[in-house]
C-alpha cells in the first residue's frame, strides 16, 4: 500500500470506527508528507451520509428539557464558548 | 427565526441567544445521533454535554463553503461518539448488525424529506450496489467497525474497506462540487 493509500485508510477509520492512539500519530505524520486528503471532508461526508439515514427514522425521542437548561446554563456560566 | 439562519458564526462570537437558539434547533438532532451509540441514558447526557462544549469551541471554524451548519454539527457529534465507543471497546446493538445483515435495500427517505447534504449523499448512495449500501449504513450510521462487518457479511475486510472509501469519496466529492443546486439552501 503506498502512502497515500495509507493516508486515505486511516482517514475512512478516524470518520467511520475512530482512530487507536498510534494511529492517530502515524496519521499526523502522514499529514506532514500529503497534504491533500482533510480528515474534515471525510468526516463531514460521513456526518450527511448518517443525516440521510437519520431522516428515515420515524420514532424520535427530543432532547430532555433538563439537560437542555444545564447545557445554557453551562455555556453562559462557565463562558464555555471563549 | 428562519431554520436557515446562520447561528455558528454567532456562537464563536459570544452570543448567548445564539446557544439557545442552537440548542433548539440541533439538540434533538444531537440526542438522537447520540442515543444511537450510547444505550445508557446517563451517559448520552454527559456526552451531549461535551458534544456542545465542542461546539462552543468549534463553531468558529464552520465553514459554510464545505457543508450546512447541520452537517457540521452532526460531524462533531459524531466524532465525539465514535472516540466514546472506541474507548469503551463497545459495539453499538450486535442484534440490529445481525438482522442487518439480512438486509438486501437500505432505507433511505425520499429526498423531499430531506436537506442540502443529506440529500446530496442520500441520492449517491442510492446509485451504489446493494452491497455498498449496506457496508455504509452498518459503519457510518450504525457505528460497527470494519472487522465485524465483515464477519456478519461474510465479506473479506479488504472489501468492506473499499466500499466504505468509494462511498465516502463519491459523497465526499458532491459536497466540494461548486455547481452544485443546494448550495443555495445554506
Amino acid at each position: 500500500m503506498d502512502s497515500r493509500d495509507r493516508l486515505m485508510d486511516l482517514l475512512i477509520v478516524a470518520a467511520t470506527e475512530g482512530l487507536a492512539a498510534e494511529q492517530s500519530r502515524e496519521l499526523a505524520r502522514a499529514f506532514l508528507e500529503q497534504t491533500n486528503p482533510r480528515l474534515d471532508d471525510l468526516e463531514l461526508a460521513a456526518a450527511a451520509i448518517h443525516l440521510a439515514y437519520e431522516a428515515a427514522r420515524t420514532e424520535t425521542e427530543p432532547m430532555p428539557a433538563a439537560l437542555k437548561q444545564r447545557i445554557v446554563a453551562q455555556a453562559t456560566s462557565e463562558g464555555s464558548m471563549d | 427565526m428562519s431554520e436557515s439562519e446562520p447561528l455558528l458564526a454567532r456562537v464563536a462570537a459570544g452570543d448567548q441567544a445564539a446557544v439557545k437558539a442552537c440548542l433548539d434547533r440541533y439538540g434533538n438532532l444531537v440526542w438522537s445521533l447520540t442515543r444511537r451509540f450510547v444505550t445508557s441514558r446517563a451517559d448520552a447526557e454527559d456526552a451531549v454535554q461535551e458534544i456542545f462544549i465542542d461546539l462552543w469551541s468549534n463553531a468558529g471554524r464552520y465553514d459554510s463553503n464545505k457543508a450546512s451548519e447541520t452537517t457540521f454539527v452532526a460531524m462533531l457529534a459524531r466524532r465525539r461518539l465514535i472516540d466514546r465507543l472506541r474507548k469503551s471497546g463497545r459495539q453499538p446493538d450486535m442484534e440490529e448488525l445481525s438482522a442487518a445483515a439480512g438486509i438486501q435495500q437500505p432505507d433511505l427517505p425520499a429526498d423531499i424529506a430531506l436537506k442540502d447534504d443529506a440529500a446530496r449523499a442520500a441520492r449517491l448512495i442510492r446509485t451504489l450496489k446493494p452491497e455498498q449500501q449496506q457496508v455504509i449504513k452498518l459503519a457510518v450510521y450504525m457505528g460497527h467497525t470494519h472487522q465485524s462487518i465483515a464477519d456478519a457479511l461474510q465479506l473479506p475486510l479488504g472489501t468492506v474497506k473499499t466500499h466504505l472509501r468509494r462511498g465516502l469519496m463519491k459523497v465526499r466529492e458532491a459536497m466540494q462540487g461548486t455547481d452544485d443546486e443546494s448550495r443555495g439552501e445554506r
